[in-house]
């Protein structure tokens, strides 16, 4: 029986290297290139043929284009529109790469702390470089020192706010590595329950794990979505942060 | 061709599965860390630049398109709703020139009629007045002529009477008659 975590393995496909780095494609890197493709599948699809009233596929992809207007719209403003494409890209780049790993053994690649963090780092220097662009360094900074605060509190204050400044790349990143990968690992453990339990007594060994791994998989899906949008709704809140200053 | 992608991808990943599997926590294996930065990187500007360039923009135009299309429809609703309120305005105020027309009319008929008949009654009037003067001429002619003449009627059918009777003649005066009558005034 194959450990649990056995499912998150990364697996060269093609070794490559480049400046002295690997950059070998790996099964993570296939889980990337068919989210890529499905997406561009998805879309491709349902914009063929565009209609002012639309056909079911074409509602399907107006809808989720409508559902991030509205998420940038209730976070951000008119302002928030100029990353409209961005944030759209990466709640579907996200939200396909963990609906993929919900397939039997396929890989999840949102599982994967490394993946997660540097999106959620990219996106921690974008907003702070939009952040200095738009105010300035100096405003930047007394976005840590908050107004009308007590002189000897801020000396508290400050490091508090940086702190939970920088901390955002990290519970970012660790919140949807986290859920995917306890996620992913008790579908895995519950399904090894289903096959040595269902080895030894059919009905109550088999069949209540796999009534019960069948209920987690739908969980999965929902959260699958959930972090997806959560991912999204709140890189919305931190651009929303850079461009107002409160 | 979703259907065919899904299950090549489920056709690769299960070769790739099958092979050996190493213990241990692999997110926290840095071997592979550069590839999948530079992997995500790749394909995440790429999936970034299709949707930009080729997907949203068709996107935003048929919005757009339907945007307008909905919007030249309400304008051509508004234009309708605003001329058909102008013509029942225009209606309206045709009616209440037609009715105040009507109104004049039919009182200048019943003033006119009013007269008409006012002058027919009053000729009516003065004929039966006119009827009724000689009507009264009339009777008190003849009842002239009957109080002068019944004496004479009464003595000429009383002698032929007496004739009939008694087989004489006799000659009675309308003088005695009107003494014994008692009106010889």
């Amino acid at each position: 029986m194959a450990s649990p975590l056995a499912q998150f393995e990364i697996k060269k496909i093609i070794e490559m290297e480049a400046f002295g780095y690997d950059i070998s494609f790996t099964n993570s890197s296939l889980a990337m290139i068919m989210t890529v493709v499905f997406i561009s599948l998805f879309m491709y699809i349902g914009l063929r043929n565009l209609e002012i009233i639309p056909s079911k596929r074409q509602s399907v992809i107006e809808s989720s284009y409508e559902f991030i207007s509205g998420m940038i719209g209730d976070n951000i403003g008119n302002e928030g529109m100029k990353y409209f494409s961005f944030i759209f890209t990466l709640f579907l780049f996200i939200l396909v790469g963990n609906l993929l790993g919900m397939l039997p053994y396929s890989f999840t690649w949102t599982s994967h702390i490394i993946v997660t963090f540097s999106i959620a780092f990219f996106i921690f220097i974008g907003v702070t470089l939009i952040a200095i662009y738009k105010h300035g360094i100096v405003k930047f900074l007394k976005f840590f020192a908050p107004s009308g605060v007590p002189k000897p509190m801020l000396i508290l204050l400050v490091p508090i706010e940086i702190i939970s400044y920088l901390s955002r790349p990290i519970s970012l990143s660790v919140r949807l590595f986290a859920n995917m990968m306890a996620g992913h690992t008790l579908l895995k453990v519950i399904g090894g329950f289903v096959f040595v339990l269902g080895a030894n007594s059919f009905i109550v060994g088999g069949i209540l794990p796999l009534a019960f791994l069948i209920a987690l998989t739908g969980l999965e899906i929902v959260i699958a979505f959930l972090q997806a949008y959560v991912f999204a709704i709140l890189t919305c809140l931190y651009i929303n942060d850079a461009i107002h200053l409160h | 061709m979703l259907r065919y992608t899904f299950l090549f991808y489920l056709f690769i990943t299960d070769k790739i599965s099958a092979s050996e599997e190493k213990g241990g926590m692999p997110q926290l294996n840095p071997e592979s860390f550069s590839s999948q930065i530079f992997w995500l990187i790749l394909l995440f500007i790429t999936l970034f630049l299709i949707n930009h360039y080729l997907f949203l923009p068709k996107i935003k135009n048929i919005r757009r398109k339907r945007d307008e299309t909905i919007q030249s429809y309400l304008d051509e609703a508004k234009k309708l709703n605003d001329s058909f309120n102008s013509l029942v305005e225009k209606m309206n105020k045709e009616f209440e020139e037609v009715k105040n027309e009507q109104n004049a009319l039919i009182k200048k008929t019943f003033d006119e009629n009013k007269k008409v008949f006012d002058k027919k009654i009053l000729e009516i009037n003065n004929e039966f007045e006119d009827k009724k003067n000689k009507l009264n001429s009339d009777i008190d002619e003849n009842k002239k002529m009957i109080t002068n003449e019944l004496p004479k009627l009464c003595v000429d059918l009383s002698d032929k009477l007496y004739e009939k009777i008694m087989g004489e003649k006799i000659k009675g005066s309308v003088s005695d008659f009107k003494k014994i009558i008692g009106d010889d005034k």
